[in-house]
């Protein structure tokens, strides 16, 4: 049997953030009751700091490779999610410290927790495979929801940590039904392998063009080597009567189940009570650093395994579903958000907005036959509002204090005077969530409706319909500023009702500048982080028809003995 | 004829134990009848030559997960009379649809495949399959970054579990 | 395809009823009023007289009368069920309780394969030249033999879980609560205790490690599970033991807290049932760490051919094959029993342990223990 060459430096930054999870834990135990923890925080930082840094300098930019047999793609597009999800988890973990103190919760497994699941961010956004891709989700979602629950006694949290598990939990067995249906109809688990069963090339083969049948072999027989123990022949033969619809059902289930994972309407119900219990840093971390994942990853499989037509086009493909969750999203979460009155449960409606954004970039590039290079915007976007998120939820954890939370909007009053450089930053922070210049958000949301613009001056059926969605997210992104801006008037033009307590802690005033220079930097200096996220995006392995396609590693193992189709 | 035979046994078998599962009033007693349910499912895994999957069926799900099931209904000790009878709401009407679609869409496909030439005639495959020594080498060459990520996560729903379980901090 | 069948029922009734119901009942009965007697410095069950042999009458046969009349007994006796219990579970659960203990018999090997003609020992093995009759002197010859054995016994918790439910009765609900939380407590370090065992041998078939344990280190020590893996085999009685619910652990059943536990509503046949499925689930332990730990069929120096001191081609003392098989099955009967001796000794002379001593010793540690010497086993057999 075949020993594919394990290149165990490509998933460095993974074991990286594990091992720093294991060591904190280790340093746990030998602490006493009553010591201050916060020092883990620091050592969490420097693992963070430390993933994002051997993630980038191992591997040569412009190239990518599929590692561990064609487990995973390490190329541009997982490296500068890394940086992302690094980034999210070391400035969650610099908010956190003061906060747990506050609240009683002071131990090291918050750190941990917060490791292992940007660890699994990072094989998420990875995985060439579904088997992968689940596991890591998993690793991903189990540490958040007992991040989610984490300061126990509060019966918001455990409530907040209750419901997120219970719908993530039924969301992850959708997942897996569906991946197990792709599989039931391509025989493989495989990315790129169930792309080509699918794709384009089986329809040109159809067709009877010969060259492209045998660029279909060639690339299937890459994709068995890498790892998918599949007879080619029986992919190519299953695609034909049966499989199309088990697989369209399959990916539906798929789509659905990310649909929960970052809170599109209408898989949205959890989020208000999940944002409003749970403690407000890891708030910040869910709506930012998980969503993110989820984006990326959802980019990822639908722009490598679910690009066909059948999939995409066609009568019911996902443009019309990512259509449909991407205004029901913007429309819903937009207006929902405006009445209400706690600032957590409104930012986890303009959270459900933003994935409607972001949704807006999936029917683009769904809409011009895949061509993923629309979807670059989307990587900027989420760079925006992962930072300005976190900026924002770690000045609401920051003001709040035990038994004096700062969730309504009247916490706020006078803040902005009190503190002056708290309250600019969360001024920035909501002028970037609004989308007005010259914070990071507007460029992000720009990039995002000019794809579609882009997408739809291209012409053809449906055309009218992207225009009319791109519309409808403006409009509805103007209502957003009121309540955005409502914020700010309770931080400048109301008097001040409280007082904060004095802070020990300064690495969270720390954190929140660092996301409000960072929000301010993007908005006015966006170039270079365009730059990268275009190439990224359009350097993204596994495709059919990326360049990189033919890079794998070097030698292919040839499958195992065991072959699974019957 | 043998093999028939046992078909029809253990897939009436599990569809019957699945019914009961749903129909059971008294939750003990679903959860029995979905272990019985597994264990027809292990009897259909066995005759698809793979031992190891039957095997692993019933020691993960029938042997430590409905136990865990089973441990806490009887902790909880519901009584009969606590239970109430189940009314049809709209929410049931739409899974009961959506249940109906994806059992036609997978017949369908199913019943669209079973002519195709894809299919490997049984002698065809080698004696050890589904046997713990492929499926052991396959783990640890294929798809050992799964395997491994496991254990990862097997970690943090530990950890996960401690630090929502704990009593104090 | 019938003789298969006919073959299969024939291994069905020996094995269960000639070998583990057999000495499940009798040894188990003997050893728990004989034995049991004997280390408390009394008499024992002696009145019960064979009087309807002629001859018999007037002995007192070591109490093994008793066991008879109990037997008559239970039979004769009245079926009780308590107002509120579910009759259904009532009436099947000493049937679940009893099926695991007998089914994991299945894969037990008495003896290795049955070899048709000569046969050449080489290297410590037996090689049929001439080919062989698989899977003749156990009932199944699994190649997960391990895991089925373990996926059994995970399924055993059910009879104590649901008869301590099926009574509606306080204490049988909280013996079948002790029970289960136990057995799945103990299962964990089970598990992990032969994992090391199973590394040194690199298969779950159980007559192939039984095959592997007649290699002699040094040419003198044979390569028995207990001489390379001592702690697990300690680990392993143990924790067995806890599965079978038997004391020091038989929590579930303390009779001076909760009556009888689980069984305590059941009576007549229903009840005999349910005590008998624990002993031949003892006896299971005896023939299982007697497979794993200690040669199982094997006979020290013993091959297909004779007696071989070293590694040697030709037998210093040479046997006929039936002799040879029946020295091995005669020597597993034997490992088996002394397991059991073994087992009664520690019943009747260690007291019960509290509840949450037999929590810590399972969780902090057996699994603590087994784990370690997994991990050094598995450094010790990558070196090696």
């Amino acid at each position: 049997m075949g020993n594919p060459a394990f290149d165990i430096l490509s998933i460095l930054p993974f074991a990286v953030a594990c091992s720093f999870g294991m060591l904190i834990l280790l340093l746990e135990v030998f602490q006493r009751q009553t010591a201050s923890r916060s020092y883990l925080a620091g050592i969490a930082v420097v693992g963070f700091l430390l993933t994002a840094f051997v993630s980038g300098s191992f591997l040569p930019t412009g190239t990518a490779r599929a590692t561990f047999g064609g487990m995973a793609w390490i190329d541009g597009y997982t490296q500068i999610f890394t940086s992302l999800f690094c980034l999210a988890g070391a400035l969650t973990a610099m908010i956190a410290p003061r906060y747990l103190q506050e609240h009683g919760a002071d131990r090291g497994e918050f750190y941990a927790l917060l490791l292992f699941s940007v660890a699994g961010m990072i094989m998420m956004v990875a995985a060439a495979d579904l088997v992968v891709f689940f596991v890591a989700l998993e690793i991903m979602s189990i540490a958040v929801y007992a991040l989610a629950a984490y300061t126990r006694r509060s019966k918001l949290s455990s409530e907040a940590g209750f419901k997120y598990f219970v719908l993530g939990a039924f969301a992850s067995a959708i997942l897996l039904y569906g991946i197990a249906l792709v599989y039931g109809a391509t025989g493989t688990t495989n990315l790129a392998a169930i792309g080509q069963a699918f794709g384009g090339d089986v329809a040109r083969g159809a067709t009877g063009d010969a060259a492209a049948m045998s660029t279909l072999a060639q690339n299937a027989i890459v994709a068995a080597a890498r790892g998918a123990d599949v007879s080619v022949a029986a992919v190519i033969g299953n695609t034909g009567a049966g499989a199309v619809p088990l697989a369209i059902l399959g990916a539906t289930l798929i789509l659905i189940a990310f649909s929960f994972k970052i809170a599109a309407v209408p898989f949205h119900m959890w989020a208000p009570d999940a944002y409003t219990g749970a403690p407000t840093p890891v708030v910040g971390f869910m709506a930012a650093a998980v969503k993110a994942a989820g984006v990326a990853a959802l980019f990822r499989v639908v722009s490598v395994a679910l690009f066909s037509d059948s999939f995409r086009g066609g009568e019911y493909g996902w443009v019309q579903i990512f259509f449909a969750l991407a205004l029901l999203s913007m429309v819903v979460g937009n207006l929902v958000a405006l009445v209400q009155g706690n600032i957590k449960r409104m930012l986890a409606y303009s959270s459900v907005a933003h994935a409607g954004y972001m949704l807006v970039a999936f029917t683009a590039v769904g809409f011009r036959g895949g061509d993923i290079s629309m979807g670059s915007g989307l990587v900027f976007y989420l760079f925006a509002y992962t930072i300005a998120t976190i900026g924002a939820f770690g000045v609401l954890s920051w003001l709040g204090s035990r038994g004096m939370p700062c969730d309504n909007f009247e916490d706020l009053d006078g803040v902005g005077y009190r503190y002056p450089w708290i309250g600019l930053a969360m001024s920035i922070f909501m002028l970037s969530a609004a989308g007005i210049p010259p914070a990071a958000g507007f460029i992000g949301k720009f990039l995002v409706f000019k794809s579609a613009v882009a997408a739809s001056a291209a012409g053809g059926p449906g055309s009218g319909l992207l225009i009319f969605l791109v519309v409808t997210g403006i409009l509805v992104s103007v209502a957003g500023v009121y309540y955005y801006l409502r914020v700010i008037v309770h931080l400048y033009m109301k008097k001040a009702t409280r007082e904060v307590p004095e802070m020990p802690y300064g690495a969270a005033r720390w954190a929140i500048v660092i996301c409000a220079v960072l929000t301010l930097a993007l908005g006015v200096l966006p170039g270079k982080l365009v730059n990268s996220s275009e190439q990224a995006v359009g350097q993204m392995a596994g495709r059919a028809d990326g360049v990189y396609q033919q890079s794998a590693e070097a030698p292919l193992p040839t499958p195992g003995g065991i072959r699974l189709i019957r | 004829m043998a093999e028939t035979i046992f078909f029809i046994v253990f897939a009436l078998g599990a569809l019957g134990f699945s019914a009961a599962v749903l129909i059971a009033k008294n939750p003990i007693n679903s959860a029995v009848m979905l272990v019985c349910s597994f264990f027809c499912l292990a009897g259909i895994y066995v005759m698809l030559s793979a031992t190891f999957m039957a095997v692993i069926q019933i020691l993960v799900y029938a042997g430590a997960i409905m136990v865990l099931f089973i441990f806490v209904l009887m902790l909880l000790n519901i009584r009969d009379d606590e239970i109430e009878a189940p009314r049809l709401s709209i929410h049931q009407g739409i899974a009961i649809l959506a249940g109906t679609g994806i059992f036609f869409t997978i017949a369908l496909s199913i019943a669209a495949w079973s002519g195709s030439s894809s299919r490997v005639a049984h002698d065809t495959m080698s004696d050890t399959f589904g046997t713990v020594e492929p499926i052991g080498d396959q783990l640890i060459t294929s798809y050992v970054l799964p395997f491994e990520m496991a254990a990862i996560l097997l970690l943090v729903g530990i950890v996960g579990a401690v630090v929502v379980a704990k009593k104090r901090f | 395809m019938l003789t298969d069948i006919l073959l299969i029922l024939l291994k069905i009734v020996a094995v269960v009823l000639l070998f583990a119901m057999p000495i499940g009942s009798l040894m188990t009965l003997l050893g728990d009023r004989k034995q049991s007697s004997m280390i408390q410095n009394r008499v024992g069950p002696n009145r019960a007289r064979l009087s309807i042999i002629p001859g018999l009458g007037r002995l007192p046969l070591v109490g093994i009368p008793h066991f008879l009349a109990d037997g008559l007994k239970m039979i004769f006796k009245e079926d009780a069920i308590p107002d509120g219990a579910d009759r259904t579970w009532h009436n099947i659960v000493p049937a679940m309780a009893l099926f695991p203990a007998i089914v994991m018999w299945a894969v037990i090997p008495f003896h290795d394969h049955y070899c048709t003609g000569e046969i050449v020992v080489q290297n410590y093995r037996d090689i049929c030249v001439e080919g062989q009759t698989r899977n003749f002197f156990s009932i199944a010859n699994l190649d997960a033999g391990l895991l089925y054995v373990f996926a059994i016994s995970g399924v055993s918790v059910y009879g104590a879980a649901i008869a301590g439910w099926a009574s509606n009765a306080k204490y049988s609900l909280i013996g079948g609560l002790r029970s289960s939380a136990q057995m799945i407590s103990y299962e964990v370090s089970m598990a992990l205790s032969v994992a090391g065992a199973i590394l040194i041998y690199g298969t779950l078939n159980l007559n192939e490690m039984v095959v592997q344990q007649g290699h002699l280190i040094g040419g003198w020590l044979p390569m028995w599970g207990i001489v390379v893996q001592p702690l697990a085999f300690f680990i392993f009685l143990g924790a067995m033991m806890a599965e079978t619910k038997r004391a020091p652990f038989d929590m579930p059943e303390g009779e001076s807290e909760i009556v009888a536990g689980y069984f305590t509503e059941f009576s007549s046949m229903k009840f005999a049932v349910i005590q008998l499925s624990e002993y031949v689930a003892t006896v299971f332990v005896g023939a299982l760490i007697a497979t794993i730990f200690l040669g199982g069929w094997q006979v020290p120096y013993l091959y297909g051919d004779g007696f071989h001191f070293g590694n040697t081609p030709t037998a210093a003392l040479e046997l006929p094959y039936w002799a040879v098989i029946a020295l091995r099955i005669g020597a597993f009967s034997f490992k088996t029993i002394f397991i059991l001796w073994l087992q009664f000794m520690l019943r009747w002379t260690l007291p019960r342990f509290r509840y949450d001593q037999v929590m810590n010793l399972g969780w902090k540690i057996f699994l603590p223990l087994s784990l370690a010497n997994l991990v050094i086993t598995a450094f010790v057999v990558a070196i090696l």
